[in-house]
């Protein structure tokens, strides 16, 4: 029905149909975006309740933000982690080796040093 | 002796050279087959579709091997006349004609979707849907050439740089466009690295261009695996006609992300994909037949795919720059143009020119947000399309 009405349309009408178009996009994609602040703020919420309830035990597998070598080398030595670490990285698909040559490369640019660095994950993208 | 002379004759008069020499845009047909293979194999554009799309082209052109039958697709179809009447290429058409090929690619792409950094900056969505801005241009100046709505609506959907959408959108409403709108989509979607950066250059300010954003936060698996329910449901609420490919996309990321499905999450990512790749891409070549491709109208389609590709990166970018204002410099708006689909390729376009204006400047996880905002967007798009102009 519609599309027969719409079988031939004049380009202000065709102007017209194209801001509808648009609204429809941009609300469609605010309201999800309100969606996600909500989910966000849910799942932070039960978080700080779990780790609430789990304050008694140690975060071993949680990243560690290095202050000082030596607050690291305790904390690191208590989680098994090498010294000098500073903390677990997560690698998608991408071997040790290349993962070591992209943070070797990233703190050569950054003229950074790597143990002043820290590699939350690497992912490859295909 | 005569009976073999005729034999003889009658082999040279069936044969595909004897029908080459009564048609010369087969011929062209055929050349341009062998420069997309070129460009396929050798330039690397786009391989895994354009050789196949290529090699259709090059089948469905040959004279005589009757492998589709463009006449099979007119009007209303009569399936059971296509599965008697019709070749290979006839059958494996049905998929697209029908639209199982792009959702079941959307299935694929929704398996190798990490939503993470949309669900860590949520405000990429703007640019996602920003970035839809060439679909709404590319739609206005077809009807301004002479295309019909659907037609029209079919070559706009190029703007979304999201090869299963078009082709997807084009199968239900123009189908007798499709190959030249898949060859376009798919061709420019190759050549985006030079078609967004003298767009990003000319719309931003090298200040606006050195600017280093905030580490994205973590993001749960709680929200990794909610995320896609609640947009399937959302999607498919606000627009029904989007449902196949909504629904697939979101099937794919969540046997990706709920943890207990990870045979099928592969199986979706690499074996189902490339099945479906190859067929999708045959199919398409196979409509490329010379009597309807080679027309002044694949030439307005090459040309409005191009403008539909360049507003939709100006319509990313323009928001960028304005939420680089509201934002007072937090956020850098090269992560806009990344907000066409075109996953990963826009994405790294902006981490490559992002570096060039500052070298310790990282925006490709940033860029990653509005560039799977965009596929979410492309497709809301695609959805109101089909429901306004669809049958």
């Amino acid at each position: 029905m519609l599309t027969t009405a719409l079988a031939t349309i004049t380009i202000p009408e065709a102007a017209g149909l194209s801001l509808l178009g648009m609204l429809v996009v941009f609300v469609g994609l605010i309201v999800l975006m309100f969606v996600i602040f909500l989910l966000s703020k849910v799942a932070g919420n039960n978080n700080r309740v779990n780790e609430g309830s789990d304050s008694n035990q140690p975060a071993i597998s949680e990243p560690v933000q290095v202050e000082s070598m030596q607050t690291s080398q305790q904390s690191t030595a208590n989680n098994g982690v090498a010294p000098g670490s500073a903390g677990e990285i997560k690698l998608y698909n991408v071997p040790d080796k290349q993962a070591a040559m992209v943070m070797a490369i990233v703190a050569d640019h950054l003229k950074t040093p790597l143990n002043q660095l820290r590699f939350k994950s690497i992912k490859r993208l295909d | 002796m005569s009976s073999i002379g005729q034999i003889l004759q009658n082999l040279w008069e069936q044969s595909g050279f004897f029908l080459l020499s009564g048609d010369w845009r087969q011929l062209l047909m055929i050349g341009l087959a062998f420069l997309l293979l070129y460009l396929g194999i050798v330039k690397k554009f786009e391989p895994l579709l354009l050789v196949g799309i290529a090699f259709g082209m090059l089948l469905t052109n040959l004279p005589g091997s009757g492998m589709f039958h463009s006449n099979l697709w007119q009007g209303d179809v009569d399936y059971a006349r296509v599965l008697k009447e019709g070749g290979l290429l006839d059958i494996l058409y049905i998929g697209i004609k029908t639209g199982v090929y792009p959702s079941l690619i959307f299935l694929g792409v929704g398996a190798m979707t990490d939503f993470g950094p949309l669900l860590a900056n949520a405000k990429s969505l703007l640019l996602g849907a920003a970035a839809q801005l060439g679909i709404y241009c590319a739609f206005i100046l077809a009807i301004t050439l002479g295309f019909n709505v659907q037609e029209a609506a079919s070559i706009g959907i190029i703007g979304g740089a999201d090869g299963p959408t078009a082709i997807f959108i084009t199968g239900q409403l123009a189908p007798h466009l499709l190959g030249p709108i898949a060859i376009a989509a798919y061709s420019y979607m190759a050549l985006i690295p030079m078609i967004q950066p003298p767009l990003m250059r000319a719309l931003t300010t090298k200040k606006q261009r050195e600017t280093k954003m905030d580490q994205l936060r973590e993001v749960s698996k709680t929200e990794k695996i909610v995320f896609p329910i609640i947009v399937t449901a959302f999607c498919i609420l606000l627009l029904p006609s989007v449902a196949p490919l909504i629904g697939m996309l979101m099937l794919g990321n969540l046997l990706r992300e709920c943890g207990v499905t990870e045979r099928l999450s592969d199986t979706a990512q690499n074996a189902l994909m490339n099945i479906v790749t190859i067929f999708l891409s045959i199919s398409v070549g196979a409509t490329t037949v010379a009597s309807s491709f080679l027309s002044i109208e694949t030439i307005k389609i090459i040309l409005l795919g191009l403008l539909a590709f360049a507003f939709s990166t100006v319509g990313g970018l323009l928001l960028g720059r304005l939420m680089y204002v509201v934002t007072k410099g937090k956020i850098n708006p090269l992560i806009g143009s990344a907000g066409v689909s075109a996953v990963p390729m826009a994405a790294r376009v902006s981490q490559v020119e992002g570096q060039k204006a500052n070298p310790s400047n990282f925006l490709l996880m940033h860029a990653m947000g509005p560039n799977v905002a965009g596929v979410i967007g492309s497709a809301v798009a695609a959805g109101f399309l089909l429901a306004t102009f669809g049958g």
